[in-house]
């Protein structure tokens, strides 16, 4: 026994040894004082000062009680010293948010004896942390409480979802693209294929994967590809090439591409990715521009002839009167010519070009012009001198013949004949009689001369009822 | 000055939980119950083990009570806070 030095305090009595012996056993104690030789020496009991400077976060408290132990770990993550924790609540002092109801937490503490969760905890600066706890109900009613800091690691996971999130995004729109996207290795091995490829090609992404891009280019294109690969290699990108790719069957489109060169995360460039758009609709479109381009030329040259033919055939005896005659035929060609739109160039039906030219001539609730035949689509040449002649005749009637009279009727009609051919018949009566004139007037030369061009025949015949005019044609 | 309070002395041992614990526990049970009529003194044996010879201290923490005289001791970390009344005499048992 120590040798007391002053004392008039009791040495260690009955009840106090009593009480000594609880406290150490119920662990309410962590040193004792012992004599190494005549000094007394602190001994700690071993492994609570190593939980203590361990930066691993840990706390203990009695369930439902106050904060007993608070280590380094705990004070380096939440900032709050030992002795600012002991004594509180946890859960007050750290503003815990919990995952589930803290009272089934707590049962289950006390069923299983363990809990583990994420909780989120507010530092003394106002931080707000999440960690991964994992608690331990002691058999002395101890809650040893045990964090790991995971909030970078939340934060982290949380971009990666997000930049997962915008691949996924940018994948569909790949996926969904009406363009052909595809990609390859520097060895011109198909990586990937999206459904336009798909749909472009012919090959399904299952057959075209692993297989060489020549699958797609055509036996005399092959060299193309050592091309786009020896650029690609440069870092070059190729913009809107035209050339031809083959589909799975064989068949040949016209297709634009486009590569750029794609590099890893070191920069390294690792292949290309390629878009390739089918323009072999495009192709065919301009080619039908061309044509029509052509077609228009040579359209305007046969109707300048056309007029050059009507302005040498017109004559009168007055300026004025050669005015109104050439204008008249020239309107009767723009007649026709609107109707050359509509059809877009293939031609015109003969009764509207008819219906057209005559209309002046039909009086309201009279009918002074009969038109009468099938339907016959003529060819814009033929459609062109027919206008000026049923112009002509109608102008003729009007001055001299059926036309020129209260009563007079005028008759057009048609019919298909064999061999192709069309006979057009004009039946002018009741009008002033009629003699044979003695020469060829301007009309019946124009009608004669233009007729005779697109390979027709006309005869005339001057009954005394009225003139006949049959014009028999090739269609 | 204080011949009407209580003078406390707590021995603990440097940083020991229990030692933190009993510091922490002592002063909130002290505030709530002595308000303004005791003093604490703590002794700290890992800085100076002789000091435990005074009052013959073997287990830390211990609480001496050293007035109101008689001398009273408690072992423990004071969490207990019934026991810790009892033991100083604040509550007739």
């Amino acid at each position: 026994m120590a040798e007391v030095i002053q004392s008039n305090v009791p040495p260690i009595e009955f009840e106090d040894a009593e009480e000594l012996i609880h406290a150490i056993h119920h662990g309410d104690v962590d040193a004792l004082v012992v004599m190494k030789g005549t000094d007394p020496q602190v001994v700690t009991i071993a492994g609570t000062d190593l939980l203590r400077l361990s930066f691993e976060p840990m706390l203990a408290f009695q369930l439902d009680g106050p904060i007993e132990f608070w280590n380094a770990g705990a004070e380096r993550l939440y900032g709050f010293a030992p002795e600012e924790a002991i004594g509180r609540s946890s859960h007050a002092l750290l503003q815990t948010k919990f995952p589930i109801e803290f009272a089934d937490l707590r049962s289950q503490l006390q069923k299983s004896h363990y809990w583990s969760g994420e909780l989120r905890h507010t530092c003394k600066d106002g931080r707000e942390v999440i960690v991964d706890s994992r608690m331990q109900l002691l058999s002395d009613g101890t809650v040893l409480e045990v964090n790991r800091d995971v909030t970078e690691h939340k934060r982290i996971e949380a971009e990666l979802r997000e930049s997962e999130q915008q691949l996924r995004w940018l994948a569909s729109i790949v996926e969904s693209s009406d363009e052909a996207i595809v990609s390859k290795n520097l060895d011109g091995v198909i990586t990937s294929w999206n459904r336009g490829a798909e749909r472009v090609f012919g090959f399904t992404a299952e057959e075209a994967i692993g297989q060489p891009i020549t699958i797609v280019i055509p036996e005399d294109r092959q060299s193309e590809e050592r091309e786009i690969l020896t650029r690609i290699r440069r870092g070059e990108r190729i913009d809107h090439f035209e050339t031809v790719r083959q589909r799975k069957h064989g068949s040949l489109i016209a297709v634009s591409l486009t590569l750029s060169p794609v590099k890893n995360a070191e920069g390294k460039i690792v292949g290309a990715s390629k878009i390739a758009r089918d323009i072999t609709e495009q192709k065919r479109n301009q080619e039908q521009i061309a044509t029509l381009a052509r077609e228009a030329e040579h359209r305007s040259k046969n109707l300048l002839a056309t007029v050059q033919a009507t302005v040498n055939l017109s004559h009168s005896d007055t300026s004025e009167g050669l005015k109104r005659a050439i204008g008249g035929r020239i309107q009767a060609l723009a007649n026709v010519h609107s109707l050359f739109v509509d059809s877009r160039w293939i031609g015109a039906e003969l009764s509207t070009i008819a219906t057209q030219e005559l209309a002046p001539y039909s009086e309201k609730g009279k009918t002074r012009v009969g038109i009468e035949g099938p339907q016959v689509l003529l060819d814009p040449n033929t459609a062109q001198t027919i206008a000026v002649i049923l112009h002509e005749l109608a102008t003729n009637a009007a001055k001299y013949g059926a036309l020129s009279t209260a009563n007079g009727q005028v008759d057009l009609k048609w019919s298909h004949e064999a061999n192709r051919r069309l006979r057009l018949c004009w039946t002018e009566t009741g009008g002033p009689a009629v003699q044979e004139p003695t020469r060829k007037g301007f009309g019946r030369r124009v009608t004669e001369q233009m007729i005779g061009q697109i390979k027709g025949k006309t005869r005339f015949g001057w009954r005394a009822e009225g003139l006949v005019c049959e014009i028999v044609l090739q269609v | 000055m204080l011949e009407e309070g209580y003078s406390l002395r707590l021995y603990v041992a440097g940083q020991t939980p229990k030692s933190i614990a009993a510091i922490a526990n002592l002063k909130r049970i002290c505030e709530q119950h002595l308000a303004g009529k005791y003093r604490i003194e703590i002794v700290d044996l890992m800085a100076n083990p002789a000091l435990a010879q005074r009052h013959q201290i073997i287990a830390i923490p211990t609480l001496i009570r050293q007035l109101p005289e008689p001398v009273k001791r408690i072992i423990g970390d004071l969490s207990n806070v019934e026991k810790v009344l009892v033991g100083l005499d604040i509550r007739p048992n």
